[in-house]
């Protein structure tokens, strides 16, 4: 049976409370244009579990070394992009509390948000490095051939979803703002790179990836991953108009962020491991 | 220090870069190991191959092949000096 810590059961609660809320929101109708105040705490309550979640990686991401160790960076790095990610939700929550603005992009909520990707990428590139995919990529050839492969694949893949399917084939519309058409790039371009360095990483380091950690690690891949459809989801219905705080979008966004939490916070502590001996590895 | 205490000292040395202090923390669960890891020391009582393959164990037991491979990685100067049946069957 899986071995999760009281930081992880605090944030497995945490996504129940979020996922039966979104149950709700669903089954009273409270969806389209009939949002009420409920949609916007929805929207405040699951940004909490990663800005709570990431503060308690960046300071628990001492036992590892912080940013003397490669899996203390990775993390840290983690951690601070799951704790801005939540900053922004919470910026976006003021807005749609105090502001009356459903969906306020471009906002200062975004200063949150884009430099999050950039640090969940890095924070993958450290993870590379301890789980063994690096190790792959250096090792073997089929490794080398399949990143390709997969990263090939990914790109046709993404770039046709995110820009022909969620963009109607424009990246930047005409007669956007400066702010939203560097945001316009940047997400995609920074979810893209995620999801491929997301399933790289994941698929390189299966053979040598084992013991304690590894369903932390792959909490942390499979969030990172979900957090794509979530960010694709969201720019298809702003730019289709049909977004709504609460959507299966919203849904995806608190699960991949609850995944990559829940990842994180199996580092917050250590197993409790017996004394080794030679006669008992024998 | 003889090869098998450089070898113990390596291997926690490379697994401290990856994983911070708990590498150390984990080798001093090795009861065979006496380490003063300010001074990068490491005495080995007992079976010093039984020692290596507990140490390597440890780090396994975290995060599975990949600890493995790289205590390999990072010894592999030292291990080239024993002969086979001298090498521990963990850095096999």
């Amino acid at each position: 049976m899986l071995k999760i810590n009281s930081f992880q059961k605090v944030a497995l609660s945490s996504y129940f409370v979020v996922l039966l809320l979104w149950i709700f929101l669903q089954t009273s109708g409270r969806t389209g244009d009939n949002v009420d105040n409920l949609n916007y705490w929805y929207s405040f309550l699951f940004g909490l579990i990663p800005l709570i979640g990431g503060l308690i990686g960046m300071f628990k991401s001492h036992i590892w070394g912080g940013l003397k160790s490669v899996l203390g960076k990775a993390i840290f790095f983690f951690s601070l992009g799951l704790f801005l990610w939540g900053f922004g939700e919470a910026i976006w929550s003021y807005y749609n509390f105090f502001m009356a603005e459903p969906a306020p992009y471009p906002s200062i909520a975004d200063i949150g948000f884009a430099p999050s990707i950039f640090f969940w990428i890095l924070g993958t590139w450290f993870l590379a490095q301890a789980s063994g995919a690096m190790h792959a990529f250096k090792n073997s050839k089929v490794a080398k051939t399949l990143s390709v492969v997969i990263s090939l694949t990914l790109a046709g893949v993404a770039y046709h979803m995110l820009i022909n399917v969620a963009r109607g084939g424009v990246l930047v519309p005409e007669g956007e703002t400066a702010l939203k058409t560097v945001l316009d790039i940047a997400y995609p371009l920074g979810d893209f790179l995620a999801l491929i360095f997301a399933t790289v990483v994941f698929a390189l380091s299966r053979k040598y990836l084992g013991g304690f950690y590894r369903p932390a690690i792959a909490s942390i891949l499979i969030g990172l991953a979900i957090m794509y459809f979530g960010d694709f989801s969201f720019s298809y219905t702003t730019t289709a108009g049909t977004f709504y705080n609460g959507n299966f979008g919203d849904l995806l966004l608190a699960s991949g962020n609850f995944f990559m939490t829940f990842g994180v916070l199996g580092f917050a502590s250590l197993p409790l491991v017996k004394k080794e001996s030679a006669e008992e590895t024998k | 220090m003889d090869v098998f205490s450089q070898i113990a000292e390596k291997i926690i040395e490379q697994q401290e870069l990856i994983i911070g202090p708990v590498a150390v923390e984990q080798a001093k669960r090795v009861k065979e190991l006496k380490i003063d890891w300010p001074q990068h020391d490491v005495d080995i009582s007992g079976s010093p191959q039984a020692a290596i393959d507990a140490l390597v164990a440890q780090y396994k037991e975290l995060f599975g092949q990949i600890a493995v491979e790289t205590c390999k990685e990072a010894v592999v100067r030292y291990t080239s000096q024993l002969t086979p049946d001298q090498l521990p069957s963990s850095l096999k």
